[in-house]
């Protein structure tokens, strides 16, 4: 009895991983694939490594002072994959087709007063509402991402759980927008 | 001073002859390591893990997410069959070495999965998930003091990080926070329920001691605060909580003759009373209550230095004696004011700290036989 339990106490380390992975991957199993365009700085070297800080260059809708304390919804109107407009909705309730779930994906969410944004349009002040995070890139890339990030050319691939939790996946070249090709 | 030196100043003083010298000589030669040649490797085996990891780092986005994945978990499978294979074979150094490398690969695990998945939580959930994974076999498989520092050193960085996330607001947080609070008589109670190992035993409970007189020593200056009447019924359910775990604490090392009882309650019960004073009571920061908080604070070191004495524990009182040591010469600073004031601050200091280190010495001659 004595060498089960320490067999099982031994072995539970493992067992836990792996009942980890098992669970992660059914999640992304279930998750829909989406491509948001994203913004940023230029890869940083840190001790971690290289890494862009990214934005979601996206299209926003609704009310923005809703999320000032926090609590409004995010949605991708799609249609999937095209993640370049965000709705944002008055209820976290609030129906929603494909929602974003900003603090269990590690994002951060920035929402201004009216007052921060200035009125002089050469003064390029950060928008009113952001989402950012962090994405670390192979050191072979670093470069040649840099210049795609600094000329607005990359999109974020990123897989959506159904409970609304963001995976980054990779950096893509971005969809090209339907709407300008009209104004064309 | 170099042996040879020693050598030759024992021989001139007619404490050795020529013969004994040559022989003690011989000897110490024999013993001698070549210490700068071991550490010119270890620089260069510390270079070269650094230089892997780097390699390893810079590559680490390339590598796809299933393989980071598959050779961590081979990894820790690998540690968890080489512990069991250890156990089997007596060989308890390298039963320990594989059982720390698992605990600290699960860690790692912990780190991966959350980077590989872009999971997000607070470090308390990290924390408490390795003690409910690893804990056990930590707590179960534990031989040497270095599992016992580790499951005590987790132990308690999760009841911290815990204590920090609670809602102070609310009774379940305040109990949360008096539970972590109660973590380091916690390891004292397992400590002494584990004498059966006694180096894992004693691990345990000089951690627990160490957090106990640590915490409550640096709670102390909170008697430079003033503790509004709120404050302290908030901390007195912290109290309780933790009340219950050091009472828990002392029964069990109690029973179990963890330590000399005279030490065993000086070291449990005068910290906690301590801390009771110092913020379970509205006081207010005046020159009363800072004196009242140093006198607190000299009856509980000197409680453990008189009971380190009696038990014959050298150890201990030479740290009670350091701690008043440090408080006496704080008082330097709290008279530190106009130069009349910072002299008559450094008078009373010093003259202290004379007194004490001829008391120190003065038993120090008295002890008959040498504690740990």
């Amino acid at each position: 009895m004595t060498r089960i339990l320490l067999f099982a106490v031994l072995v539970l380390p493992l067992l836990a991983l792996a009942g980890s992975i098992g669970l992660r991957e059914a999640e992304l199993a279930s998750a829909e694939e989406w491509v948001i365009p994203v913004t940023g700085f230029d890869p940083r070297d840190m001790l971690r490594g290289r890494y862009i800080l990214y934005r979601y260059d996206q299209e926003i809708a609704g009310n923005v002072d809703m999320c000032r304390d926090g609590k409004c919804r995010l949605c991708l109107t799609g249609p999937a994959p095209d993640g370049t407009r965000l709705e944002i909705r008055d209820l976290p309730s609030a129906p929603c087709q494909t929602g974003i779930d900003w603090a269990a994906s590690d994002l951060n969410m920035t929402a201004l007063p009216p007052f921060a944004v200035s009125r002089d349009r050469d003064v390029r002040l950060p928008p009113r509402f952001s989402l950012s995070g962090r994405f670390f890139v192979p050191d072979a890339d670093a470069a040649a991402l840099e210049t795609a990030v600094l000329d607005d050319q990359i999109a974020m691939s990123v897989r959506i759980t159904p409970d609304g939790r963001v995976l980054n996946r990779r950096l893509v070249p971005r969809i090209a927008a339907p709407r300008e090709e009209t104004e064309k | 001073m170099a042996i040879a030196d020693k050598i030759a100043s024992w021989q001139s003083a007619g404490l050795i002859d020529a013969d004994t010298a040559a022989r003690i000589a011989a000897f110490e030669e024999e013993r001698a390591r070549p210490t700068a040649l071991w550490a010119v490797i270890g620089l260069g085996c510390l270079a070269l893990a650094l230089g892997i990891a780097n390699v390893v780092a810079a590559n680490w986005q390339a590598i796809p997410d299933a393989l980071k994945l598959g050779v961590h978990f081979a990894m820790t499978a690998g540690a968890a069959f080489a512990c069991w294979r250890s156990l089997d074979r007596g060989a308890v150094w390298f039963a320990e070495g594989a059982l720390f490398v698992l605990g600290a690969l699960f860690l790692a695990g912990l780190s991966l999965h959350a980077q590989v998945y872009q999971l997000s939580g607070e470090i308390w959930q990290l924390l408490v998930t390795w003690l409910l994974c690893a804990g056990p076999a930590f707590l179960l498989l534990g031989r040497t003091r270095l599992t016992a520092y580790a499951l005590a050193g987790m132990t308690i960085w999760a009841g911290a990080s815990w204590a920090g996330a609670a809602n102070e607001e609310s009774w379940a947080g305040l109990f949360a926070q008096g539970l972590a609070m109660s973590v380091p008589w916690a390891l004292v109670a397992l400590a002494a329920l584990c004498q059966g190992r006694s180096r894992f035993s004693s691990g345990l409970s000089e951690m627990g001691l160490s957090a106990i007189l640590i915490a409550v020593s640096i709670a102390h200056v909170a008697w430079a605060d003033p503790i509004p009447e709120i404050d302290a019924g908030e901390m007195r359910v912290r109290l309780l909580v933790a009340g219950a775990g050091a009472a828990l604490a002392l029964a069990l090392a109690w029973r179990g003759r963890l330590f000399p009882r005279d030490l065993l309650l000086a070291l449990v019960t005068a910290p906690f009373a301590a801390l009771v004073l110092a913020v379970g009571i509205e006081h207010g920061d005046g020159p009363v209550p800072r004196f009242i908080g140093a006198l607190i604070y000299a009856a509980m070191w000197g409680g453990i230095a008189w009971a380190a004495s009696r038990a014959g524990w050298r150890t201990v009182f030479g740290l009670a004696i350091g701690a008043l040591a440090v408080r006496l010469f704080i008082v330097y600073f709290e008279l530190f004011g106009s130069l009349a004031m910072t002299g008559m601050g450094l008078i009373f200091a010093g003259a202290l700290l004379i007194a004490l280190a001829l008391g120190w010495r003065r038993i120090f001659s008295g002890f008959r036989k040498a504690g740990p």
